[in-house]
Protein backbone atom coordinates (compact mmCIF):
# COMPACT_ATOMS: atom_id res chain seq x y z
CA UNK A 1 0.00 0.00 0.00
CA UNK A 2 1.56 3.65 -0.91
CA UNK A 3 2.26 6.27 1.78
CA UNK A 4 -0.19 8.41 2.27
CA UNK A 5 0.36 11.75 0.78
CA UNK A 6 0.65 14.91 3.03
CA UNK A 7 -2.52 16.47 1.53
CA UNK A 8 -4.23 13.34 2.14
CA UNK A 9 -3.35 13.79 6.01
CA UNK A 10 -4.73 17.00 5.40
CA UNK A 11 -7.71 16.64 4.22
CA UNK A 12 -7.73 13.35 7.67
CA UNK A 13 -6.99 16.42 9.84
CA UNK A 14 -9.99 18.40 8.16
CA UNK A 15 -12.06 15.70 8.77
CA UNK A 16 -11.40 16.09 12.77
CA UNK A 17 -8.25 13.35 12.77
CA UNK A 18 -6.18 15.66 14.93
CA UNK A 19 -3.75 12.81 15.77
CA UNK A 20 -2.84 13.05 11.71
CA UNK A 21 -0.84 16.74 12.69
CA UNK A 22 1.68 14.45 14.62
CA UNK A 23 3.01 12.72 11.83
CA UNK A 24 3.03 15.71 9.93
CA UNK A 25 5.39 17.64 12.19
CA UNK A 26 7.19 14.83 12.92
CA UNK A 27 8.18 14.80 9.43
CA UNK A 28 8.57 18.27 8.51
CA UNK A 29 10.24 19.65 12.02
CA UNK A 30 13.85 19.23 11.00
CA UNK A 31 13.26 21.19 7.55
CA UNK A 32 11.23 23.60 8.95
CA UNK A 33 13.60 24.49 11.95
CA UNK A 34 16.75 24.20 9.50
CA UNK A 35 15.39 26.56 7.20
CA UNK A 36 13.87 29.15 9.55
CA UNK A 37 17.27 29.06 11.44
CA UNK A 38 19.03 30.30 8.31
CA UNK A 39 16.43 32.89 8.39
CA UNK A 40 16.33 34.01 11.98
CA UNK A 41 20.14 32.55 12.81
CA UNK A 42 18.68 31.97 16.21
CA UNK A 43 17.69 28.19 17.41
CA UNK A 44 15.26 29.43 19.91
CA UNK A 45 13.31 31.42 17.65
CA UNK A 46 13.55 29.14 15.27
CA UNK A 47 12.00 26.39 17.36
CA UNK A 48 9.08 28.78 18.33
CA UNK A 49 8.49 30.22 14.57
CA UNK A 50 8.06 26.23 13.87
CA UNK A 51 5.61 25.98 16.59
CA UNK A 52 4.04 29.01 15.08
CA UNK A 53 3.68 27.36 11.40
CA UNK A 54 2.57 24.20 12.55
CA UNK A 55 0.31 25.85 14.95
CA UNK A 56 -1.31 28.13 11.58
CA UNK A 57 -1.67 25.13 9.95
CA UNK A 58 -4.13 23.15 12.44
CA UNK A 59 -5.90 26.60 12.46
CA UNK A 60 -6.35 26.68 8.85
CA UNK A 61 -7.12 23.19 8.61
CA UNK A 62 -10.91 23.52 8.10
CA UNK A 63 -10.63 26.23 4.72
CA UNK A 64 -7.58 23.54 3.43
CA UNK A 65 -7.82 22.73 0.15
CA UNK A 66 -5.43 20.54 -1.88
CA UNK A 67 -4.28 22.82 -4.66
CA UNK A 68 -0.35 22.97 -4.42
CA UNK A 69 1.55 20.95 -2.25
CA UNK A 70 1.46 20.78 1.45
CA UNK A 71 5.31 21.68 1.56
CA UNK A 72 4.60 24.84 -0.71
CA UNK A 73 1.83 25.97 1.72
CA UNK A 74 4.10 25.12 4.80
CA UNK A 75 7.31 27.01 3.44
CA UNK A 76 4.71 29.80 2.44
CA UNK A 77 3.82 30.34 5.81
CA UNK A 78 7.39 29.93 7.67
CA UNK A 79 8.42 32.23 5.09
CA UNK A 80 6.05 34.73 6.03
CA UNK A 81 6.41 34.14 9.99
CA UNK A 82 9.82 34.87 9.84
CA UNK A 83 10.49 37.87 7.55
CA UNK A 84 7.66 39.00 9.83
CA UNK A 85 9.51 38.28 12.64
CA UNK A 86 12.64 39.51 11.00
CA UNK A 87 11.10 42.84 9.98
CA UNK A 88 9.63 43.73 13.48
CA UNK A 89 13.84 44.14 14.02
CA UNK A 90 13.34 41.73 17.07
CA UNK A 91 15.47 39.45 16.26
CA UNK A 92 17.67 41.74 14.55
CA UNK A 93 20.59 41.78 17.47
CA UNK A 94 19.64 37.34 18.21
CA UNK A 95 20.77 37.51 14.47
CA UNK A 96 23.94 38.96 14.81
CA UNK A 97 25.26 37.75 18.19
CA UNK A 98 26.33 34.30 17.00
CA UNK A 99 28.37 35.11 14.62
CA UNK A 100 30.56 36.36 17.52
CA UNK A 101 30.13 33.27 19.18
CA UNK A 102 33.58 31.09 19.70
CA UNK A 103 34.06 27.65 18.00
CA UNK A 104 31.81 24.98 19.17
CA UNK A 105 29.10 27.34 21.30
CA UNK A 106 26.43 27.70 18.44
CA UNK A 107 23.91 25.30 17.67
CA UNK A 108 24.85 25.14 13.90
CA UNK A 109 28.16 23.23 12.59
CA UNK A 110 29.91 22.86 9.67
CA UNK A 111 30.28 19.21 7.91
CA UNK A 112 32.52 17.41 10.11
CA UNK A 113 35.98 16.96 9.35
CA UNK A 114 37.85 13.69 8.74
CA UNK A 115 39.81 14.46 12.24
CA UNK A 116 38.05 13.31 14.61
CA UNK A 117 39.79 15.57 17.08
CA UNK A 118 40.39 18.77 15.87
CA UNK A 119 42.42 20.88 17.09
CA UNK A 120 41.62 24.55 18.30
CA UNK A 121 43.29 26.10 15.46
CA UNK A 122 40.75 24.01 13.12
CA UNK A 123 38.02 25.10 15.65
CA UNK A 124 38.44 28.80 14.78
CA UNK A 125 39.51 28.42 10.93
CA UNK A 126 35.80 26.26 10.99
CA UNK A 127 34.24 29.19 12.89
CA UNK A 128 35.69 31.61 10.46
CA UNK A 129 34.53 30.07 7.28
CA UNK A 130 31.09 29.25 8.74
CA UNK A 131 30.67 33.47 9.36
CA UNK A 132 31.56 34.24 6.26
CA UNK A 133 28.89 31.83 4.54
CA UNK A 134 26.30 32.86 6.56
CA UNK A 135 27.47 36.85 6.53
CA UNK A 136 27.18 36.15 2.84
CA UNK A 137 23.98 34.61 2.72
CA UNK A 138 22.72 36.86 5.17
CA UNK A 139 23.74 39.98 2.83
CA UNK A 140 21.43 38.72 -0.04
CA UNK A 141 18.77 40.47 -1.05
CA UNK A 142 15.73 39.22 0.62
CA UNK A 143 14.00 37.17 -2.43
CA UNK A 144 17.55 35.79 -3.28
CA UNK A 145 18.39 34.83 0.17
CA UNK A 146 15.19 32.91 0.31
CA UNK A 147 15.49 31.60 -3.24
CA UNK A 148 19.15 29.92 -2.01
CA UNK A 149 18.02 29.08 1.45
CA UNK A 150 14.77 27.05 -0.03
CA UNK A 151 16.95 25.59 -3.28
CA UNK A 152 19.93 24.91 -1.78
CA UNK A 153 19.23 23.81 1.77
CA UNK A 154 15.90 22.41 1.61
CA UNK A 155 15.72 21.23 -1.72
CA UNK A 156 12.35 22.18 -3.37
CA UNK A 157 11.51 21.85 -6.81
CA UNK A 158 11.50 25.37 -8.89
CA UNK A 159 7.92 24.87 -9.15
CA UNK A 160 7.83 25.46 -5.33
CA UNK A 161 9.81 27.83 -4.79
CA UNK A 162 8.58 29.94 -7.60
CA UNK A 163 5.36 29.47 -6.02
CA UNK A 164 6.18 30.65 -2.52
CA UNK A 165 7.80 33.57 -3.79
CA UNK A 166 5.35 34.53 -6.19
CA UNK A 167 6.77 34.34 -9.36
CA UNK A 168 7.39 32.68 -12.69
CA UNK A 169 9.93 29.68 -12.60
CA UNK A 170 11.87 31.33 -15.87
CA UNK A 171 12.62 34.14 -13.24
CA UNK A 172 13.42 31.89 -10.22
CA UNK A 173 15.97 30.44 -12.48
CA UNK A 174 17.62 33.56 -13.31
CA UNK A 175 17.07 34.93 -9.50
CA UNK A 176 19.07 31.78 -8.36
CA UNK A 177 21.66 32.40 -11.12
CA UNK A 178 22.14 36.38 -9.77
CA UNK A 179 22.26 35.15 -6.07
CA UNK A 180 24.85 32.16 -6.75
CA UNK A 181 26.87 34.83 -8.69
CA UNK A 182 26.74 37.56 -5.68
CA UNK A 183 28.17 34.42 -3.62
CA UNK A 184 30.61 33.35 -5.53
CA UNK A 185 32.03 37.24 -4.87
CA UNK A 186 31.81 36.97 -1.57
CA UNK A 187 33.15 33.54 -1.12
CA UNK A 188 36.18 33.72 -3.29
CA UNK A 189 38.28 33.38 -0.38
CA UNK A 190 36.75 30.14 0.18
CA UNK A 191 36.50 28.87 -3.18
CA UNK A 192 40.01 28.87 -3.58
CA UNK A 193 41.39 26.68 -6.09
CA UNK A 194 37.90 25.06 -6.63
CA UNK A 195 36.35 27.00 -9.19
CA UNK A 196 40.13 26.98 -11.11
CA UNK A 197 40.11 23.17 -10.97
CA UNK A 198 36.82 23.14 -12.41
CA UNK A 199 37.30 25.65 -15.30
CA UNK A 200 39.92 23.21 -16.10
CA UNK A 201 37.99 20.12 -15.94
CA UNK B 1 21.55 26.21 -28.03
CA UNK B 2 24.30 27.10 -30.56
CA UNK B 3 27.52 26.10 -29.88
CA UNK B 4 28.63 29.94 -30.38
CA UNK B 5 26.04 31.05 -27.85
CA UNK B 6 27.12 31.64 -24.02
CA UNK B 7 24.81 30.27 -21.18
CA UNK B 8 21.53 32.21 -20.44
CA UNK B 9 21.51 32.96 -16.91
CA UNK B 10 18.48 30.50 -16.30
CA UNK B 11 20.21 27.70 -17.97
CA UNK B 12 22.90 27.24 -15.55
CA UNK B 13 21.17 26.60 -12.31
CA UNK B 14 19.18 24.11 -13.73
CA UNK B 15 22.22 22.60 -15.99
CA UNK B 16 24.36 22.45 -11.83
CA UNK B 17 21.51 20.29 -10.79
CA UNK B 18 21.07 18.20 -13.08
CA UNK B 19 17.47 18.97 -14.12
CA UNK B 20 17.89 19.43 -17.88
CA UNK B 21 16.65 17.18 -20.24
CA UNK B 22 19.24 14.98 -21.98
CA UNK B 23 19.52 16.86 -25.49
CA UNK B 24 19.55 20.35 -23.42
CA UNK B 25 22.07 18.93 -21.21
CA UNK B 26 24.24 17.44 -24.43
CA UNK B 27 24.18 20.96 -26.26
CA UNK B 28 25.91 22.73 -22.88
CA UNK B 29 28.34 20.42 -22.54
CA UNK B 30 29.10 20.73 -25.88
CA UNK B 31 29.10 24.52 -25.50
CA UNK B 32 31.61 23.89 -22.78
CA UNK B 33 34.46 22.17 -24.29
CA UNK B 34 34.72 24.75 -26.48
CA UNK B 35 33.77 28.24 -24.04
CA UNK B 36 36.25 29.05 -21.31
CA UNK B 37 34.39 31.82 -20.03
CA UNK B 38 30.77 29.77 -19.51
CA UNK B 39 33.30 26.80 -17.97
CA UNK B 40 34.43 29.23 -15.82
CA UNK B 41 31.30 30.76 -14.81
CA UNK B 42 30.00 26.96 -14.31
CA UNK B 43 32.94 25.39 -12.33
CA UNK B 44 32.74 28.94 -10.12
CA UNK B 45 29.06 28.35 -9.05
CA UNK B 46 29.81 24.66 -8.45
CA UNK B 47 32.29 25.93 -6.22
CA UNK B 48 29.39 27.73 -4.59
CA UNK B 49 26.97 25.36 -4.19
CA UNK B 50 29.86 22.94 -2.12
CA UNK B 51 30.83 25.88 0.06
CA UNK B 52 27.45 26.02 1.24
CA UNK B 53 26.88 22.90 2.14
CA UNK B 54 29.37 23.51 5.03
CA UNK B 55 26.56 25.20 6.42
CA UNK B 56 24.72 22.93 8.77
CA UNK B 57 21.89 24.14 11.14
CA UNK B 58 20.71 23.91 14.19
CA UNK B 59 18.52 20.71 14.94
CA UNK B 60 15.01 21.01 16.63
CA UNK B 61 14.79 19.93 19.98
CA UNK B 62 13.09 16.43 20.99
CA UNK B 63 10.53 18.66 22.73
CA UNK B 64 9.14 20.50 19.50
CA UNK B 65 6.43 17.79 19.00
CA UNK B 66 5.31 17.32 22.05
CA UNK B 67 5.16 21.45 22.81
CA UNK B 68 3.22 21.74 19.63
CA UNK B 69 0.31 18.96 21.05
CA UNK B 70 -0.02 20.84 23.91
CA UNK B 71 -0.56 23.69 22.19
CA UNK B 72 -3.26 22.44 19.44
CA UNK B 73 -5.17 20.64 22.63
CA UNK B 74 -5.25 23.64 24.82
CA UNK B 75 -6.60 25.33 21.61
CA UNK B 76 -9.04 22.50 20.92
CA UNK B 77 -9.71 22.93 24.70
CA UNK B 78 -10.38 26.33 24.66
CA UNK B 79 -12.60 26.23 22.32
CA UNK B 80 -15.01 22.90 23.57
CA UNK B 81 -15.18 24.11 26.92
CA UNK B 82 -18.36 26.71 26.61
CA UNK B 83 -19.66 24.22 24.25
CA UNK B 84 -19.05 21.45 26.83
CA UNK B 85 -20.47 23.48 29.77
CA UNK B 86 -23.37 24.64 27.86
CA UNK B 87 -25.99 22.26 30.01
CA UNK B 88 -24.63 23.80 33.26
CA UNK B 89 -25.10 27.31 32.09
CA UNK B 90 -29.05 26.29 31.25
CA UNK B 91 -28.86 24.71 34.56
CA UNK B 92 -27.89 27.97 36.53
CA UNK B 93 -30.47 30.15 34.12
CA UNK B 94 -33.25 27.60 34.78
CA UNK B 95 -32.60 27.28 38.45
CA UNK B 96 -32.26 31.00 39.49
CA UNK B 97 -35.68 31.16 37.48
CA UNK B 98 -37.24 28.74 39.48
CA UNK B 99 -36.16 30.75 42.58
CA UNK B 100 -36.86 33.66 41.81
CA UNK B 101 -40.59 32.38 40.81
CA UNK B 102 -40.86 30.71 43.92
CA UNK B 103 -40.10 33.48 46.12
CA UNK B 104 -42.46 35.63 43.83
CA UNK B 105 -44.92 33.50 44.94
CA UNK B 106 -44.46 32.94 48.81
CA UNK B 107 -43.05 36.39 49.62
CA UNK B 108 -46.03 37.73 51.99
CA UNK B 109 -46.49 40.95 50.27
CA UNK B 110 -48.94 43.45 52.41
CA UNK B 111 -52.36 44.13 50.41
CA UNK B 112 -53.73 48.23 50.05
CA UNK B 113 -56.53 48.48 52.76
CA UNK B 114 -59.40 48.28 50.00
CA UNK B 115 -62.21 48.37 52.11
CA UNK B 116 -64.62 47.18 55.04
CA UNK B 117 -63.75 44.10 56.60
CA UNK B 118 -59.57 43.98 55.11
CA UNK B 119 -58.06 46.17 58.16
CA UNK B 120 -54.43 47.03 58.19
CA UNK B 121 -53.03 45.41 61.11
CA UNK B 122 -49.55 46.62 62.62
CA UNK B 123 -48.39 43.75 64.71
CA UNK B 124 -45.27 44.64 67.26
CA UNK B 125 -43.02 42.48 65.35
CA UNK B 126 -41.69 43.27 62.35
CA UNK B 127 -43.37 40.89 59.54
CA UNK B 128 -41.77 41.97 56.51
CA UNK B 129 -39.72 44.47 54.58
CA UNK B 130 -42.75 46.73 53.56
CA UNK B 131 -43.90 46.93 57.55
CA UNK B 132 -40.67 47.68 58.33
CA UNK B 133 -40.75 50.64 55.93
CA UNK B 134 -44.38 51.90 56.95
CA UNK B 135 -43.01 52.25 60.88
CA UNK B 136 -39.67 53.46 60.22
CA UNK B 137 -40.00 55.91 57.26
CA UNK B 138 -42.14 57.80 58.76
CA UNK B 139 -39.96 58.49 61.93
CA UNK B 140 -36.64 59.35 59.78
CA UNK B 141 -38.23 62.00 58.07
CA UNK B 142 -39.36 63.48 61.60
CA UNK B 143 -36.02 62.89 62.67
CA UNK B 144 -34.71 64.64 59.17
CA UNK B 145 -37.08 67.71 59.83
CA UNK B 146 -35.92 68.14 63.25
CA UNK B 147 -32.25 68.08 62.28
CA UNK B 148 -32.88 69.92 59.22
CA UNK B 149 -34.31 72.77 61.84
CA UNK B 150 -30.54 74.33 63.01
CA UNK B 151 -32.42 76.88 65.10
CA UNK B 152 -33.06 74.04 67.73
CA UNK B 153 -29.09 74.08 67.96
CA UNK B 154 -29.00 77.45 69.04
CA UNK B 155 -31.88 77.23 71.49
CA UNK B 156 -30.03 74.77 73.57
CA UNK B 157 -27.71 76.65 75.37
CA UNK B 158 -29.66 79.27 76.89
CA UNK B 159 -29.55 76.70 79.81
CA UNK B 160 -25.81 78.05 79.57
CA UNK B 161 -26.17 81.26 78.65
CA UNK B 162 -23.77 81.48 76.13
CA UNK B 163 -23.98 80.67 72.31
CA UNK B 164 -20.98 79.67 70.34
CA UNK B 165 -21.20 83.25 68.49
CA UNK B 166 -21.58 85.09 71.74
CA UNK B 167 -18.32 82.57 73.24
CA UNK B 168 -15.85 84.27 70.36
CA UNK B 169 -17.22 88.00 71.55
Amino acid sequence: MAAESDEQQMLRLKAGEVETLASLVEKYRTPLVHFLYRMVHDAAVAEELAQEVFIRVYRARKSYRPRAKFSTWLFTIATNLALNSLRDGRLRRAAEMPLETSPGEGPERAVEATDPKPTMEQHLLEAERLALIRRAVEELPEKQRLAVLLHKYQELDYAEIADILGCSESALKSLLFRAYEALRVKLRPLLGGRAVQGARQ
Amino acid sequence: MSGNEHLREEQVVPYLDKRLGAAERAAIDGHLQSCAECRTRVAGLRGVLDVLGEWRAADPSPGLVAAVRTRVEAEARAKAWPWRWRWVYAGVVVAAAVILLVVGVWSPTPSPPTGAGTEFTQSSEPTGVSDDLATVEPVILEDYDLLRDFDILFEVPATTGTTPEKRGT
